[in-house]
């Protein structure tokens, strides 16, 4: 009985027009989604508009609801609908919770701690080794890692959270058979392998500007805690956050310079009152908090011995000219040209050419000191 | 009566005699030329007949037949014109001279006799003095770069009638000597000088290094960031030409018609900047008789491609061929053109679309268009470019210094020894500079100590080098250490080396 419901709500979410209000007026109105696909055009009609029947009539002639289940599911595609009992518990408390989604992989484990993690598509160096950060040491926590798979900050939270051996979700703008950006597939198999990619928009929906915002809901609605790294003040990441606080989740920022503006964002938020963390053991303890509260969590997860883990020492013993050293000490964590650290070089008293200069510069990225990208340096 | 007089014509760079035969025999009153003719060669016919009429010459009512030899050369451009006059006049026994066959005619004719400036006679005369001719007419116009050419007599006329004295013996004309000295010491002069480049650590000593080897060079940097100014500064840090480089490169600017009065020959290496809309027969040259393009004029000297991702794709494409053989063949119909380009490459590029990463308070490109913007250049000619340096914008306080850089001069002396260091190294083989070793003779050229080896390989595991970037690393390095006057290539070598390499593609997407 409830297979069949399921066939039948797939089918009418899948009628071009019919949104996820008129789904649940549908839904309210009969007294299963069978009836109303049976039901006769007169009493469809009191729920559905003109132009919702005729697209109604028109894609019943097109593929009957068996047909279309089988297709997607042949794609390996799961629909799940609010009164699915797999359909998650966190999405029915948000407000306006989506109709059903479409899942490939499978979906987040509700036993388990998940953080979202989002921020700019053009993000700065910053904002990218920070968020590989996080998302690496989420990823070793088990902790799911929540997000959208666009460019910038998304995909390297993703792609880092799977590197680490975590799993990962991505909700797309977009069909879940769909990868968009084209040049994630790689990430996109994998994500689909370690984790599930989640859409509200039925398979083969090509992404759209205007559907983007609207899944936004569905990342902070799947997490526990927000965490937001690199923020323009009107952007993507905003919406998201408007939304997290519409459902009642935490927020938590990475501060980031006044002077840049992606950095806007994230300071308005912490005046806001968001919670600022500075580190992953920030983030657990904020998690934590959040989770007691649920009872349903798992509460063990956090409590992994992080001890046994390798870390970078960076008081590592190695001796250094002094020529390295006044070298390595104008480095900053953030990749300046050589050009410009020069130029500091110079005004903080170093001697020599700029040969020279370039020389002490490999030395330091040889010692695993700095590293480089594009020929600008900074610290390790 | 018949007669032959000698002139010659260009084809792309390479010179050819042609022998202008002339008969005047009985038959109906008629001019005709034949001769594997192209249409301006044809109507030499009218401007000879109307221009010996004007001076006062009297045709005879006999066939005249005029057959420019070798036959089977397609003949092209207007130079021939007074060979043939000179003929007509000797054959129509109007004009009684001894032989001519140790005299070079060279001069398109106008209607009024007057004797019109050609392309192409600088290359011309150096081959007739070569065939050991004694004697070249040419246009005054042209004197002055036919001058240039020594062992030859070189005389210069403006109209048909002065020729006709001359070769009676009646004028007072001596040949023309070209006083190369003033123009010489020229040569040295270049109008940018390093000293007013404020700042700009790398890009100055990416250009020495350039100057140095004969390494293309890319550079990389916002708007203002002065890379057109470094570019301009290169070829006044390059060694002085020398009269075979000068008489290579004005022979180009000759075929090209880009000599005058002023500048007879090319004294100073020249800088081309051919701007980003330029056509690929534009640049590496092209046409119906297949002109020198811009890489040929910049023969041993600098070809600056400011916005170059912004060439079209096909233009850059069209360089791999220079690039890789120093000479650019342009193939037509009639035959295939050689002209030499043997240049060097300063290719200068935004390092985003905007312009402005990685400054992200300004720059919202995504990586994804970076990779675009430099995906327009193709690996092939990437891989070309040993060195890439990159330049950020200028601040206040560098603007305002007064503290003047060094100039172009002591980097120059720099340049000419490790140039000199190369000369030797390179004595009885093909190349002259570091940038030309083909790989696999880097490993006897380029011999480390064993602890720049050390080096090498640390830096090719860090750096993950693949093994083109390898071998540009090694060139590179020998070219440092040539500045350092080092014979091995040492550790500080190959460190700094490695800081110049086209790190454009590494981190991209690093997920």
């Amino acid at each position: 009985m409830k297979k069949r419901e399921v066939m039948y709500a797939a089918w009418f979410q899948n009628v071009e027009f019919i949104g996820e209000r008129t789904l649940y007026a549908l839904s309210e109105y009969f007294e299963s989604f069978e009836e109303a696909y049976k039901a006769n055009g007169e009493t469809l009609k009191k729920v559905l508009s003109e132009k919702q029947f005729l697209h109604y009539i028109e894609a019943k002639k097109k593929i009957s609801p068996k047909d279309y289940i089988d297709i997607i599911t042949g794609w390996g595609i799961r629909y799940v609908p609010f009164f699915d009992e797999l359909f998650p518990a966190k999405l029915s408390h948000i407000p306006t919770p989506p109709f059903g989604i479409y899942v490939k992989g499978h979906l987040p484990n509700e036993e388990r701690a998940s953080v979202a993690m989002i921020g700019a598509r053009a993000c700065s160096d910053y904002g990218k080794e920070v968020a590989a950060y996080f998302a690496k040491e989420l990823g070793e926590f088990g902790i799911q890692v929540v997000s959208g798979m666009a460019r910038g900050i998304d995909a390297i939270s993703q792609a880092n959270c799977l590197k680490a051996g975590g799993e990962t979700y991505a909700v797309l703008g977009c069909g879940v058979d769909v990868c968009y950006p084209g040049e994630f597939r790689r990430l996109y198999e994998d994500i689909s392998m370690h984790g599930g990619l989640i859409s509200t928009y039925p398979p083969t929906t090509q992404p759209m500007a205007g559907l983007f915002p609207a899944r936004n809901r569905i990342i902070s609605g799947l997490s526990d805690v927000v965490l937001v790294i690199e923020a323009g003040v009107k952007s993507g990441t905003s919406i998201t956050v408007d939304m997290a606080l519409e459902q009642g989740k935490e927020v938590a920022v990475i501060p980031g310079r006044i002077t840049d503006r992606l950095s806007h964002g994230c300071l308005n938020l912490l005046k806001q009152g968001a919670s600022l963390v500075l580190n992953v053991d920030e983030l657990l303890i904020l998690l934590q908090e959040t989770i007691g509260t649920q009872s349903h969590l798992d509460k063990n997860i956090l409590c992994k011995n992080k001890n046994d883990k390798k870390r970078i020492d960076f008081n590592k013993k190695v001796s250094l000219s002094s020529g390295q050293k006044s070298v390595l000490s104008i480095l900053t964590k953030e990749l300046v040209s050589a050009e410009k650290l020069y130029d500091t070089w110079l005004k903080e008293g170093g001697l020599g050419d700029f040969s020279y200069f370039m020389e002490v510069l490999m030395d330091l990225e040889l010692l695993d000191l700095s590293k480089s990208n594009k020929n600008r340096f900074c610290i390790r | 009566m018949y007669t032959t007089i000698v002139s010659g014509m260009m084809k792309g760079l390479e010179a050819l005699l042609i022998q202008v035969e002339v008969d005047i025999a009985y038959g109906l009153p008629i001019f005709d030329m034949v001769g594997n003719m192209s249409g301006e060669v044809k109507e030499a016919k009218e401007r000879v007949k109307i221009a010996l009429k004007n001076i006062g010459v009297k045709l005879p009512n006999l066939r005249i037949t005029v057959n420019l030899s070798p036959a089977n050369v397609r003949k092209e451009g207007t130079g021939l014109d007074l060979a043939v006059a000179i003929g007509v006049l000797i054959a129509s026994e109007q004009l009684r001279v001894g032989a001519m066959s140790d005299t070079l005619f060279i001069g398109e004719v106008g209607l009024n006799g007057e004797i019109k400036g050609v392309k192409g006679v600088l290359p011309l005369v150096k081959f007739a003095q070569e065939q050991k001719l004694k004697r070249v007419i040419v246009p005054a116009e042209n004197v002055r770069e036919a001058a240039f050419v020594n062992g030859i007599e070189v005389y210069g006329v403006l109209n048909l009638s002065q020729v006709i004295a001359l070769l009676l013996g009646r004028s007072e004309e001596k040949p023309y000597i070209l006083e190369t000295d003033s123009l010489w010491e020229e040569r040295g002069v270049c109008k940018y000088d390093f000293k007013d480049v404020k700042g700009q650590y790398m890009a100055r000593r990416g250009a020495e290094i350039a100057a140095a080897g004969f390494h293309h060079l890319l550079l990389l940097g916002p708007p203002g960031a002065g890379k057109t100014m470094i570019a301009k500064r290169i070829p006044g840090i390059m060694p002085s030409l020398t009269r075979e480089e000068s008489m290579e490169l004005s022979s180009v600017y000759s075929v090209s018609g880009k000599l005058n009065q002023k500048e007879p020959f090319i004294t100073k290496r020249p800088f081309l900047a051919p701007h980003h809309t330029a056509s690929e027969q534009a640049l590496v040259g092209g046409g119906r008789t297949a002109n020198p393009g811009m890489i040929s004029l910049a023969h041993r000297a600098v070809l600056f491609m400011d916005e170059f991702p912004e060439f079209s794709r096909n233009v850059i494409e069209a360089l791999r061929q220079p690039l890789e053989e120093r000479v650019v063949q342009i193939a037509r119909s009639h035959g295939v053109y050689t002209y030499p380009a043997e240049f060097m490459l300063v290719a200068a590029a935004n390092p985003c679309p905007c312009g402005y990463f990685p400054d992200r308070n300004r720059c919202n490109c995504t990586e994804i268009e970076i990779r675009k913007y430099f995906n327009k250049i193709s690996g092939p000619v990437l891989d070309r470019i040993d060195l890439c340096c990159e330049m950020t914008p200028i601040n206040i306080e560098e603007l305002q210094t007064k503290e003047l850089g060094e100039n172009s001069e002591t980097i120059r002396n720099r340049v000419l020894k490790a140039i000199e260091i190369q000369k030797k190294r390179f004595e009885g083989t093909p190349y002259r500079f570091n940038a030309e070793i083909p790989s696999e003779s880097i490993a006897s050229y380029c011999e480390l100590d064993t602890k720049a080896e050390e080096t090498l390989q640390k830096i090719y595991r860090k750096l993950r080098l693949t093994a083109r970037s390898y071998y540009k690393l090694l060139k590179v390095s020998r070219t440092i250490a040539d500045l350092d006057n080092s014979e091995h290539i040492k550790d500080k070598h190959i460190k700094e080396a490695g800081c110049y390499r086209l790190s454009l593609f590494e981190g991209m997407e690093e997920l």
